[in-house]
C-alpha cells in the first residue's frame, strides 16, 4: 500500500512536468519524424511525399556544405574548449589564494545573453578597428612588414576560427566543473604518486585526469551536442547568408530557413532528424570509446 | 543500512517534529522514511499551488482579444516598423481612429497598432495557428509566396464594391499588387532606388559636382579618379563599390537588359547579360586584393543607419540606394553634400531608366476575425489625405500617379521627384514573382559574394545558380499544381 501510495505521490508530483514534456517536447518529436515524410508549408496541411525529402539532401550540394562546415566546427570547438578549460581549471586548482574570485571572472561571461557576446565580438574582430587585429598588428609586424592580421569575419577562411575564439570566450562553465571534480581528487593518491617519484606533469596525467575522467568525458557529450545546434552566435556574427562564402552557414541555420523563409518545413524537419541522427550517431561512438578511459571510483 | 521505519510505530530516535507530529518541513524530506498522513499534505498542497499557477499562466496567455462591443469593434494591425517610421504610421492610424468610421453593424472601428519585428515569420506562425491579426504590412517581394499558400484574403471583392480606381496608381506599384489574377494587398509606402553620389568628394578629385556618371563608362571613370590606395596599397577611399550596401547583387543584369527568370516557370540566372553585368562590375576591384576589400568592407561596421555608413562617411562616393536614404542622411550627416539620379544602364533606355521598384504593403490573412474592418484600414490608408500624410512622414513617394499640388515641394526629400520618375518609368521593376524567389535571391547573392572574393568566374557562379534553383523552382511548381489538382 505504501509502495502504491509514493508511487502516486512521486506521478503526482511530476505529472506537471510529464503534461510539460509531452506537449512541447515529446509531439513535436514525434510530429517533425512525421512531418520529414511529408511536403509541409506550415500553411497548408502537410503532404505525404514518402522519402522525396531525403533523397532531395542527398543531391543538395549546400546541404553537405553546411553539413561540412557543421563538423568541422564541432571538431575544432570541442578539443579547443576541453583544453582550454582544463587548463584554467588547473591553473585555478594550483592558486591557493583567490581561487573563487577566478572561479567568478572565468565564470562571468556565461552570465551574459549570446547575442549581446556576440554583438561585442562584431567589434572585436573588425578588420580595421577591431581589438583583436590592433592587438596583432605589432606582433605580426614584427616577423614581417607585409604581413596583415586577418579579416575575421569577412575572409571565409577566418570564420571558423573567429567562431572558435568566441566558443573560448565561454569555457567558464566547463572549467568551473572541472574545478570542483579536481578539489574532490583525494590528496593521499597525490602523496603517492610523489613518493614514488612523480613530476607535476606525471601527476596530473596519472592521478589527476583519471580521477576528473567522468568530468571531462560529460562535457564532451554535453560539447557535442552543443556544437551541432550552433546558432546564434554565427547567425549575429555573420549575417543571415551565413557569411562570405557561406563559411559560417550551419545546419540549424539552413534548416531554419528551410522552414520559416522558404516554407518548407518537411524539409527542414527531414534535416532536423538526420543531425539528430548524427549527434546520436557520435554520443553513441563517444560512450564507446569511454568505455575503458573513464574511471568511475564507485564502480 | 537503510532504517526500517513503520508509520505505526515512529521511531524512538526521532524528535517529535520527525515524528509527524509537528509541522516541521523536515518531515517530509528526511531520507528514507515514511511520511506521515497530515504530512502528506504539503506535497498535495504544493502541487495544487503548481497546477493553479500553471491554469492561471494559460489563461493569462489567451490569445490577446481584441474588445468588442455594441458600439466599438477593434481591429490589430501588425507592422514591421520601428523609429520614426513607425511614428510615421502610428500617427495615419491616429487620423483612422479619429474618424470613426463604422462598419456594416454600425460599429466604430479602432485600430490597434503594433510594431512586430519579422512581421513575415510572426504573421505566418498566427495564420497557420488560425489568430491572425486583422491587417499585416508585409513586403511586396514575399507577397505571392503567402498568396499561393492560401494565406492571404483576396482583395478583389472589397475593390469591386469600393470602386477603387487602379488607374490613380503607378503601374509598377499596382502590377506588384497582383498575382495570377488577383489583388493581395494595396501599398503603404513605396520606394525606387538610384545612384547616390557625395558631391564634394567629385569636386575634391576635380568632377564636377553636379554632374552624375550617365553611361557605364563614365561610372568607371569617375570612380577611377574617386579611388584612393593607401602606401601599402589597400584601399582608403572607394569611387564605387558593388558591395556596399550590396542589396541589390541579384539585380544588376537587369541594368545590362539582363533577366532573371522567363516567365514564371524558367530561371535565367546564366543569362549572358547577366554574366556581362558581374564582368563589368568586378572591374571595380581596381586590382585590389580581396582581402583589403573585404576588410575595408568591414570598417564601415554592420549597421547602415550609423554616421559609419561607407556613403555617409565619405568612403564610397557613389552608391545605388533606395529613396530613404536622405532620412538617414539627414540623421547621421546633415552637413553632407549629395544629390542623386537614375543608375546608368549598358543601353540606350529611351528615357526609361532602369529601377529596383519595391513597397511595403498592408493585406488581410486569411483568418482574420474581422476582414471587413480591415478593408476599411486599408482603403482609408489608400486615400490621397492619409497615404500623402504617411508617405511625407517617411520620407517616400505615393505609389499615385498625382499628388495634391504642391506636396511634393514640401516634402523634406530634395530629390523626391528623381524617384517618382524612377517609378513611372516603363523599366521600373518589382521583383519577380517566383515561387522560390527568397531563395533565389539569397543564391544569387551568395554567388556575387563568391565571385567578388575571387571564388569563381560569373559564369560559374551564375551556371551554379542555375542548376541549383531550376530543379528547386520545377518541385515548388509542381507542389503547388498538384494542390490546385486536388483543391479542384
Amino acid at each position: 500500500m505504501a509502495a502504491i501510495d509514493t508511487k502516486r505521490n512521486g506521478l503526482m508530483l511530476t505529472l506537471p512536468w510529464i503534461i510539460g514534456l509531452s506537449i512541447f517536447t515529446l509531439y513535436p518529436f514525434v510530429a517533425s519524424m512525421y512531418y520529414s515524410f511529408t511536403d509541409y508549408s506550415v500553411l497548408l496541411s502537410p503532404k505525404w511525399v514518402g522519402l522525396s525529402n531525403f533523397e532531395e539532401m542527398l543531391n543538395d550540394t549546400l546541404f553537405w556544405k553546411v553539413l561540412k562546415n557543421t563538423l568541422l566546427l564541432a571538431a575544432m570547438t570541442i578539443p579547443a574548449g576541453l583544453v582550454v578549460s582544463l587548463c584554467l581549471a588547473l591553473a585555478m586548482n594550483a592558486t591557493k589564494r583567490g581561487q573563487v574570485l577566478y572561479s567568478v571572472i572565468f565564470y562571468l561571461p556565461q552570465l551574459v545573453p549570446p547575442t549581446a557576446t556576440a554583438l561585442v565580438f562584431m567589434w572585436i574582430f573588425n578588420a580595421e578597428y577591431g581589438l583583436l587585429n590592433n592587438a596583432l598588428k605589432p606582433i605580426l609586424s614584427i616577423f614581417s612588414s607585409s604581413w596583415d592580421p586577418p579579416a575575421w569575419l569577412t575572409d571565409s577562411s577566418w570564420a571558423l576560427p573567429a567562431l572558435v575564439l568566441v566558443g573560448l570566450w565561454g569555457v567558464g562553465q566547463s572549467a568551473f566543473i572541472y574545478l570542483a571534480k579536481l578539489q574532490d581528487v583525494p590528496q593521499d593518491l597525490y602523496e603517492a604518486a610523489e613518493i614514488d617519484g612523480a613530476s607535476t606533469l606525471q601527476k596530473i596525467r596519472h592521478v589527476a585526469l583519471p580521477m576528473i575522467s567522468p568530468v571531462i568525458f560529460f562535457n564532451v557529450v554535453m560539447g557535442i551536442i552543443g556544437a551541432f545546434q550552433i546558432f546564434t552566435t554565427p547567425f549575429q556574427l555573420f549575417g543571415v547568408d551565413g557569411g562570405k562564402d557561406r563559411a559560417a552557414y550551419f545546419l540549424p541555420h539552413y534548416i531554419f530557413d528551410h522552414a520559416f523563409t522558404y516554407l518548407r518545413m518537411g524539409y527542414a524537419c527531414a534535416m532536423s532528424w538526420i543531425l539528430f541522427l548524427l549527434i546520436l550517431m557520435l554520443t553513441i561512438v563517444a560512450f564507446w570509446l569511454a568505455k575503458d578511459r573513464v574511471y568511475y571510483a564507485g564502480r | 543500512m537503510r532504517p526500517r521505519v513503520s508509520k505505526t510505530a515512529p521511531h524512538p530516535a526521532l524528535s517529535p517534529e520527525q515524528r509527524g507530529e509537528g509541522t516541521s518541513a523536515l518531515c517530509a524530506s528526511a531520507p528514507g522514511l515514511e511520511i506521515s498522513i497530515d504530512s502528506m499534505k504539503r506535497p498535495y498542497l504544493a502541487l495544487a499551488a503548481l497546477i493553479a499557477l500553471f491554469l492561471s499562466a494559460i489563461i493569462w496567455d489567451q490569445p490577446h482579444t481584441t474588445p468588442e462591443t455594441p458600439e466599438m469593434v477593434t481591429i490589430d494591425y501588425w507592422e514591421k516598423w520601428t523609429s520614426f517610421e513607425a511614428e510615421g504610421m502610428r500617427a495615419t492610424v491616429d487620423m483612422f481612429n479619429k474618424k470613426k468610421i463604422k462598419n456594416s453593424k454600425g460599429q466604430v472601428i479602432f485600430c490597434n497598432y503594433l510594431t512586430i519585428t519579422q512581421v513575415d515569420r510572426k504573421s505566418l506562425l498566427s495564420i497557420a495557428a488560425n489568430h491572425p491579426p486583422d491587417v499585416a504590412g508585409f513586403w511586396s517581394f514575399n507577397l505571392h509566396v503567402f498568396a499561393d499558400m492560401g494565406a492571404l484574403i483576396p482583395l478583389d471583392k472589397y475593390i469591386e464594391r469600393d470602386k477603387i480606381d487602379k488607374d490613380k496608381y503607378m503601374d509598377v506599384f499596382w502590377n506588384g499588387c497582383q498575382h495570377k489574377g488577383h489583388t493581395w494587398c494595396l501599398p503603404s509606402t513605396p520606394a525606387t532606388n538610384a545612384l547616390h553620389w557625395n558631391k564634394d568628394m567629385f569636386k575634391e578629385v576635380g568632377l564636377d559636382p553636379e554632374r552624375p556618371p550617365r553611361t557605364l563608362e563614365e561610372l568607371k571613370e569617375f570612380s577611377d579618379k574617386l579611388t584612393k590606395p593607401d602606401k601599402d596599397g589597400k584601399p582608403t577611399q572607394m569611387g564605387f563599390l558593388p558591395v556596399e550596401p550590396g542589396w541589390w547583387n541579384y539585380a544588376w543584369g537587369y541594368f545590362w537588359g539582363g533577366k532573371l527568370n522567363d516567365g514564371m516557370e524558367k530561371i535565367t540566372a546564366n543569362d549572358p547579360k547577366n554574366i556581362e553585368a558581374w564582368k563589368y562590375l568586378m572591374g571595380f576591384k581596381k586590382g585590389f586584393k580581396s582581402e583589403y576589400l573585404l576588410s575595408f568592407a568591414q570598417s564601415f561596421g554592420d549597421a547602415f543607419d550609423s554616421p559609419q555608413n561607407a556613403f555617409m562617411s565619405g568612403k564610397v562616393a557613389m552608391v545605388l540606394q533606395g529613396v530613404w536614404m536622405a532620412n538617414f542622411i539627414k540623421f547621421n550627416n546633415p552637413q553632407m553634400n549629395w544629390g542623386c539620379a537614375p543608375f546608368p544602364s549598358s543601353f540606350d533606355t529611351h528615357g526609361n531608366p532602369f529601377s529596383m521598384a519595391d513597397m511595403d504593403v498592408l493585406t488581410i490573412p486569411r483568418g482574420a476575425a474581422h476582414p471587413d474592418e480591415a478593408w476599411e484600414l486599408i482603403k482609408f490608408i489608400n486615400t490621397t489625405e492619409a497615404m500623402e500624410f504617411l508617405c511625407a512622414s517617411h520620407g517616400k513617394l505615393t505609389p499615385f500617379k498625382t499628388n495634391t499640388p504642391g506636396w511634393i515641394e514640401h516634402q523634406s526629400h530634395p530629390y523626391l521627384r528623381v524617384f517618382i520618375d524612377l517609378a513611372r518609368s516603363k523599366n521600373a521593376l518589382v521583383t519577380p514573382k517566383l515561387a522560390v524567389w527568397d531563395e533565389y535571391k539569397k543564391e544569387l547573392t551568395a554567388a556575387f559574394d563568391r565571385v567578388w572574393m575571387d571564388k569563381a568566374t560569373p559564369e560559374e557562379a551564375l551556371n551554379d545558380v542555375q542548376a541549383r534553383m531550376q530543379p528547386k523552382l520545377d518541385r515548388a511548381l509542381k507542389v503547388l499544381n498538384q494542390r490546385k489538382d486536388g483543391a479542384e
